[in-house]
């Protein structure tokens, strides 16, 4: 059996993102969102990694449940924030960009 | 004045992932597996009690993820049970199997009773090779455990060990991986350690035949983005620069073998005079704060140069302990897979005797007992 793998030691990773727009991001099944109690923050697992959100990506995370597109999501956290929705747009992309590269989002969604 | 500061007075990492190996019976043959040349026998395996109260320590430490593994998990009779106890615990659960013998039949339980996802070995993609690398007949068996994971509605990682006899065949593993629905594809070169390393000659590929496998990879990563996540393990054999294994030892990761015995890592019971102990001797979360061998190569005090001036010793943290003993025959040692080691020759020796045609394999477990 294998064990777990330096992500440092990992070549093939990054790619460009693709036309996503008129997509709604729907969490994929194999995540768990869950509150750690020790960093008191949320933590977000998938198999072999635990990533910490901050509070903007918690609730993009959360609002990953296919019924929003990307633009949709970020006017939300804008008004929510009382931000521009171009500022608040482009922390959504990246964090999308982040979660599609590990399919941490249903393919096609 | 000095004083050296007591180890029981700096803080403990805190670790976020137990590493249950429930049996290391498997019903694979494996020559490039990593496992000890001496495996726990089934009779020395733990009870169920027991794993539920490695898995509550576990959680109390601050432990996030249980991969169950082996050997092969299913093997242990009341996996199900401790899957449900995990998650109980609010641990992601991670299966990483072979799917023999009767995964196909047990994973929907196994889905009910809470599991997060599932990691299948594959030998290679077509099944005549696969079959001769695991040394039983078992792809035709893996790829129905595939669908029965699929229609279980769990999500699916491939994992396929490179090595010479298939490391030419990655373009199509990645399509057989893709077809099979997987969501993640780990392609990782064999470590040599344990059979591997008894293994290495007709193992090693060629640093040609990696270095195209590794473009084919990286150009099926941009093709399949968003759809199934490809992860290039390199070798470090021909890297130069040795892993920073298990991420540090006794750091992130903690791993609990068959017989209780808590290790860093699956390959370091072959480590002598180590003071580990089993959990049946010494709980979990008291072996973390105060076990002696855990606490060997923590952090970067222990090192020797040229890792102790250099500048990735927090990096990767000399490399790997049990390679370093397995060539060097000290484990305290720079991992000989570094290029700064003065042991590097050992690792440049064994890429140029490379076997080519590899001859035959010793075949893992064949000399164990089961």
């Amino acid at each position: 059996m294998s064990d777990p793998r330096d992500e440092a030691e990992v070549a093939a990773h990054s790619a460009a993102p693709r036309e996503t727009s008129a997509r709604r991001p729907k969490l994929a099944k194999k995540v768990r969102v869950r509150f750690d109690d020790r960093e008191k923050k949320w933590m977000l697992l998938s198999p072999e990694r635990g990533l910490l959100l901050n509070g903007s990506a918690k609730r993009i995370v959360e609002l990953c449940d296919g019924t929003r597109t990307e633009a949709e999501i970020a006017a939300l956290l804008a008004d929510e924030h009382g931000a521009a929705p171009s500022t608040v747009a482009e922390d959504v992309t990246k964090v999308m960009h982040e979660l599609r590269a590990r399919v941490l989002v249903e393919p096609g969604t | 004045m000095t004083s050296s500061p007591s180890p029981s007075a700096s803080p403990r990492p805190r670790p976020y992932t137990l590493v249950a190996e429930l049996s290391h019976r498997c019903p694979l043959g494996c020559p490039y597996c990593s496992n000890p040349l001496a495996l726990v026998p089934r009779s020395e395996e733990l009870p169920v009690e027991t794993w539920r109260e490695v898995l509550d320590d576990a959680h109390e430490l601050g432990v996030v993820q249980a991969h169950f593994t082996g050997g092969e998990p299913l093997l242990y009779q009341e996996l199900e049970a401790l899957v449900a106890h995990a998650e109980s615990r609010e641990l992601y659960t991670h299966l990483v199997t072979s799917g023999l013998p009767d995964g196909a039949s047990r994973i929907a339980g196994l889905a009910r009773a809470g599991l997060s996802a599932v990691q299948l070995s594959l030998q290679d993609e077509g099944e005549a090779s696969a079959d001769a690398i695991a040394d039983v007949r078992a792809h035709a068996k893996k790829l129905v455990f595939a669908e029965a994971t699929r229609s279980a509605d769990l999500s699916l990682t491939v994992n396929v060990v490179l090595h010479a006899a298939n490391i030419g065949n990655v373009r199509k593993i990645v399509e057989m991986a893709r077809g099979l629905g997987a969501s993640r594809l780990e392609l990782a070169n064999t470590q040599y350690l344990g059979f591997a390393l008894a293994n290495r000659a007709s193992l090693l590929p060629s640093a040609e035949a990696i270095a195209e496998a590794r473009a084919i990879a990286y150009e099926k990563t941009k093709e399949h983005f968003g759809t199934m996540e490809i992860l290039f393990v390199l070798p470090d054999y021909v890297r130069g620069v040795p892993r920073a294994c298990m991420d540090g030892w006794g750091r992130r990761f903690v791993h609990v073998a068959p017989d209780g015995t808590v290790l860093p890592c699956h390959a370091a019971s072959m480590l002598p005079d180590m003071g580990f102990e089993k959990v049946t001797a010494t709980r979990l979360r008291d072996q973390w704060e105060s076990g002696e061998g855990l606490a060997r190569y923590r952090g970067t005090g222990w090192m020797h140069e040229p890792c102790a001036s250099c500048d990735r010793r927090e990096i990767d943290f000399g490399g790997c302990r049990c390679q370093a003993f397995a060539l060097t025959n000290d484990a305290a040692n720079t991992d000989p897979a570094c290029k700064l080691s003065p042991d590097h020759g050992l690792v440049r020796d064994a890429v140029r005797e490379r076997l080519d045609p590899p001859r035959r394999y010793l075949f893992r477990g064949r000399k164990a007992s089961s």
